[in-house]
């Protein structure tokens, strides 16, 4: 085992600040020739190496009708072995070596990841270059993918909170939406290997990827492997995928799914902010105060600690580059359902004006999400990916290194403005899942 | 014994000879019994604190289930000094709200309960509630924590143990310790009675309406008939129902006492800060005799038991096997069997059963349920892809235990040992994580240094010596299998 100095605890890549002075550790960032993106941040405290291809290739990007190509891609691509190797012998190799290799798949990006050892870097790239360069496109992998898919959204329609995330998402943007498009047993059948294929080459080239890098490394022999690495993809420009920006309207549709349980899941809200707003901290902080946290939330206090209706109940809210939602959620049983509706409602009338945002909510919610951010980066793992989502998804360039500063510079007017905008309690779109 | 263990385990791998002797861990003990230990990483800004106290469901009486789960609920509800404006004013109504409280759970114990009687004590309840109210300051705890930069502020309890954490900005660890202190050591049960309300919301949301929640409520009961692992955690709902005040009062004098805890603080913390501070909050409070252990029954070899529940999900099944706890040697085979049947693409049961067959959809195993202070169960939880039936599934399962010990190879475990040090490196990049595991080494094991033994003893598990445990504890008069299928409740 080489060296091995043991600093446990939170890894970080800076020296020591003081939490006044501190500042987020700094991710290197280079465009390689051939247009791949190579993103490193170093941090030897662990022995371990991680390396993962981030691309806009999430499930907004589905072929309308076809909801679920992304996934299934990105699953066989992991599963399906290579060229040169099948996907058992793959599957050996790996687990012999402790390689680990996954992918992760949200609305807007996919990212294939593998991991290992700091010593077995080389291998561990090396699986990464053939799954991104030469896939097997294994039929009887893509059988067994495809049957696993089906089984989870067989296995979907039994939480209910699942079911209630899902009607509401489609509800809120309608099901040909590609933020509303989801998955289905119909969907999954139009769907044929030549589907994943066609969805691989039409997103895999250099120009349209970042290669994103973390652990105990050599940034020079990375960088020279990463050259190599986009020379070989595909040539190509970004995917110029951008979506019309849907206006701020709310149409307040509601969708009642019977099940046989004893608790009604609740699942409530509408449109929000599109990603590249001035106004998002502003915002932010509205939807901290509404229902951020399930102790200091007016949600949380008024539904849970003061009237023990529900014991999980709160809001958060997404954006997106077309435009966010926000969604209130809570669990309460069947019999009191229509009272923890009615003060959901009354909640979001009263803080879209009828008792607006205070002066000392506003400084709790601050100095809440100020210390929150400074967990962001406890990890360099998570670090490198976070950069990596961000600018592949249009946020600033300067979202991480100025957020504590634009959350403070939020007035207590602006909060109140972004309530009395957008915050349309007679507008809600509602799912309720339950008997 | 997995996870925390194996991990810390790690610590000694490629350990650089200057520090072998304590990790770097610095420990001490309170004059009132109390031990802490402190780990110093000054590499961030922030620390991430955790009081661990060994009480948990393992330690409630018949009846009384649920009742350490409700300390979680209460810690939030504030101390003598956090959460009211004038303790002297609230105390009788406090002690009214115990007294009507007794009377209404004496009433529902009956043959025959009055129910207007009843009704009539709640709304008494619910009114001194109110006058209470006047007189709380509610949420300070929280407003506290949160306005002093507190992230990741909970509680937990299980079978074992019940713990507070917080992570906080290295400059509060005086407030982070004044308010720990506070609502573990002298916590005022608030709103008792509405919480229990929040309670049964959360049992309804993770048991009741939860596929796994409620097969795992079935695996208790059919594998462990009697004894501190018949019920979860969270109790039940008849029980739950029939917790009082004055019950959590008793608990809490007799499993709260700082012996029987202990602290741990991970990240940017000076040791010498950290006694002084901890003697001046913590040492606040006086020692006392520490309760006694728990005598589990055991169920194991003791012929098979089945069970069944209907649900309206799709099926899955669950197999148990009764094996010993931590830190007997088997424990830590059956760490390596866990891995060997479970984890990892080319893992026995998944790769012939999820893969090749395409029976099972889903594989998956635990080792130490439901707890780790008595003889537990090691699980495998199993569904079956449409189409193919639990029976089938079980009897696949059943072939792939029986054929084990046959065709097992050194490579294999070799292999598995690579990911057991593989997957630890990855451990310790949370701190929490870690002051978790100190935390659960030291109060359920006695010693967090009992990690020491762990690496050199997985490695020295020889291919006879897992072959010997898997024939001894993979059979028939040793197992639960509980069948989940799709119906009505």
């Amino acid at each position: 085992m080489k060296r091995f100095s043991f600093l446990p605890g939170l890894l970080l890549l800076c020296a020591a600040f003081s939490a006044a002075a501190w500042s987020p550790p700094p991710v290197a960032k280079k465009i390689l020739p051939g247009g791949l993106r190579l993103y490193l941040l170093k941090d030897a405290e662990l022995p371990l190496f991680q390396a993962s291809l981030v691309l806009p290739a999430g499930s907004a990007h589905d072929p309308r009708g076809k909801g679920g190509v992304s996934q299934l891609a990105a699953a066989l691509l992991v599963q399906g072995g290579t060229a040169t190797e099948t996907p058992e012998a793959l599957d050996r190799r790996l687990d012999a070596g402790a390689i680990r290799l996954g992918y992760d798949i949200g609305r807007e990006l996919m990212t294939i990841t593998v991991s290992s050892l700091a010593e077995q870097w080389r291998e561990a790239l090396e699986v990464l270059h053939a799954v991104a360069l030469t896939p097997r496109w294994d039929a009887g992998r893509f059988s067994y993918v495809l049957q696993g898919a089906r089984e989870k959204l067989i296995r979907d329609e039994d939480d209910p909170e699942t079911v209630a995330a899902k009607a509401f998402q489609e509800l809120l943007y309608g099901p040909s939406h590609p933020w509303g498009q989801m998955a289905t047993l119909r969907s999954l059948k139009k769907i044929g290997i030549g589907d994943l294929r066609a969805f691989f080459h039409s997103h895999f080239f250099a120009g349209n990827a970042i290669l994103a890098v973390a652990g105990d490394f050599s940034p020079k022999a990375i960088e020279k492997w990463g050259r190599e690495f986009s020379r070989r993809l595909p040539a190509g420009e970004k995917t110029g995928a951008s979506w019309p920006i849907l206006p701020f309207e709310n149409s307040g549709r509601t969708k009642r799914i019977s099940k046989k349980v004893n608790q009604l899941t609740i699942a409530a809200g509408h449109l929000a902010l599109p990603r590249e707003s001035e106004e998002y901290h502003a915002y932010t902080l509205l939807q901290y105060i509404l229902g951020g946290d399930v102790f200091v939330s007016r949600l949380g206090k008024d539904i849970r600690t003061s009237r023990g209706l529900a014991y999980s109940v709160g809001s958060y809210w997404a954006s997106n580059p077309v435009r966010g939602f926000f969604k209130i959620h809570a669990q309460t049983k069947a019999g009191t359902g229509p009272e923890v509706l009615r003060a959901i409602r009354g909640h979001l009338r009263a803080i879209a004006g009828e008792k607006p945002v205070t002066a000392e909510e506003l400084a709790l919610a601050k100095k809440s999400l100020w210390h929150q951010y400074i967990f962001w980066f406890t990890s360099p793992f998570e670090v490198v990916l976070m950069q990596a989502g961000n600018d592949l998804t249009g946020y600033p360039e300067d979202f991480l290194t100025r957020y504590r500063e634009k959350l403070e510079g939020v007035t207590l007017e602006e909060v109140q403005t972004m309530a009395r905008k957008y915050i349309r309690p007679e507008a809600l779109t509602l799912v309720v899942v339950g008997p | 014994m997995k996870s925390f263990l194996s991990f810390l385990a790690i610590l000694l791998i490629g350990w650089g000879s200057a520090r072998a002797g304590d990790l770097g861990v610095r420990s001490f003990t309170l004059k009132n019994g109390m031990r802490w230990l402190v780990l110093s990483n000054e590499r961030i800004p922030v620390f991430s604190g955790i009081v661990m106290v060994r009480a948990g469901g393992m330690d409630e009486t018949e009846g009384k289930t649920g009742l350490a789960h409700m300390f979680e609920h209460m810690a939030f509800k504030g101390s003598r000094r956090l959460g009211t404006k004038d303790f002297e004013k609230e105390r009788p109504i406090l002690e009214e709200i115990a007294r009507l409280g007794e009377a209404m759970i004496a009433e529902e114990a009956r043959e025959r309960p009055d129910r207007k009687k009843i009704r009539g004590l709640r709304e008494r309840i619910r009114a001194l509630t109110r006058r209470q109210q006047k007189v709380l300051e509610k949420n300070e705890v929280f407003e506290i924590m949160t306005r002093e930069g507190a992230v990741g502020f909970n509680a937990f309890t299980n079978k074992d143990v019940t713990a507070y954490v917080a992570s906080m900005p290295r400059d509060k660890l005086d407030v982070w310790a004044h308010v720990l202190s506070e609502i573990v050591l002298d916590p005022v049960m608030r709103e008792f009675y509405q919480e229990r309300d929040v309670v049964m919301e959360e049992r309804r949301l993770r048991y009741e309406n939860s596929p796994f929640g409620s097969l795992y409520e079935t695996l208790l009961a059919t594998a462990f008939p009697g004894g501190p692992y018949h019920a979860p955690t969270i109790g039940k709902p008849r029980d739950i129902l029939n917790l009082g005040l004055k019950d959590a009062m008793a608990f809490h004098a007799k499993h709260y006492i700082p012996g029987n805890m202990t602290g741990v603080l991970v990240g940017a913390v000076r040791p010498a800060d950290a006694k002084r501070i901890l003697a001046r909050t913590f040492g606040r409070f006086p020692g006392g005799k520490e309760p006694g252990g728990i005598n589990a029954p055991s169920f194991a070899f003791q012929g098979e038991r089945r069970g069944r529940l209907s649900f309206p999900a799709a099926p899955t099944l669950v197999l148990g096997f009764y094996k010993p706890r931590a830190p007997a040697r088997d424990d830590f085979v059956f760490d390596l069997l866990d891995r060997l049947l479970c984890e990892g693409r080319t893992a026995r049961l998944y790769e012939r059963l999820v893969v090749r067959e395409r029976l099972a959809a889903s594989v998956h195993c635990t080792t130490m349920t439901p707890g780790t202070r008595a003889d537990n169960l090691f699980t495998i939880f199993a569904a079956p892809f449409e189409g193919r039936s639990l029976e089938e599934l079980e009897g696949a399962l059943e072939e792939e235990l029986e054929k084990l010990p046959r065709e097992l190879t050194v490579k294999e475990i070799r292999k598995v040992q690579r990911q057991i040090v593989s997957e630890h490196y990855w451990q310790l990049e949370d701190s929490e994580e870690l002051a978790e595991s100190l935390a659960f080494a030291e109060t359920v094991l006695g010693n967090w240094r009992y990690v020491k033994r762990y690496p050199g003893k997985m490695k020295r598990i020889s291919l006879k010596e897992t072959v010997r445990t898997a024939r001894k504890y993979f059979v028939k008069e040793n197992r639960v299998v509980i069948y989940r299928e799709r119906g009505g409740r």
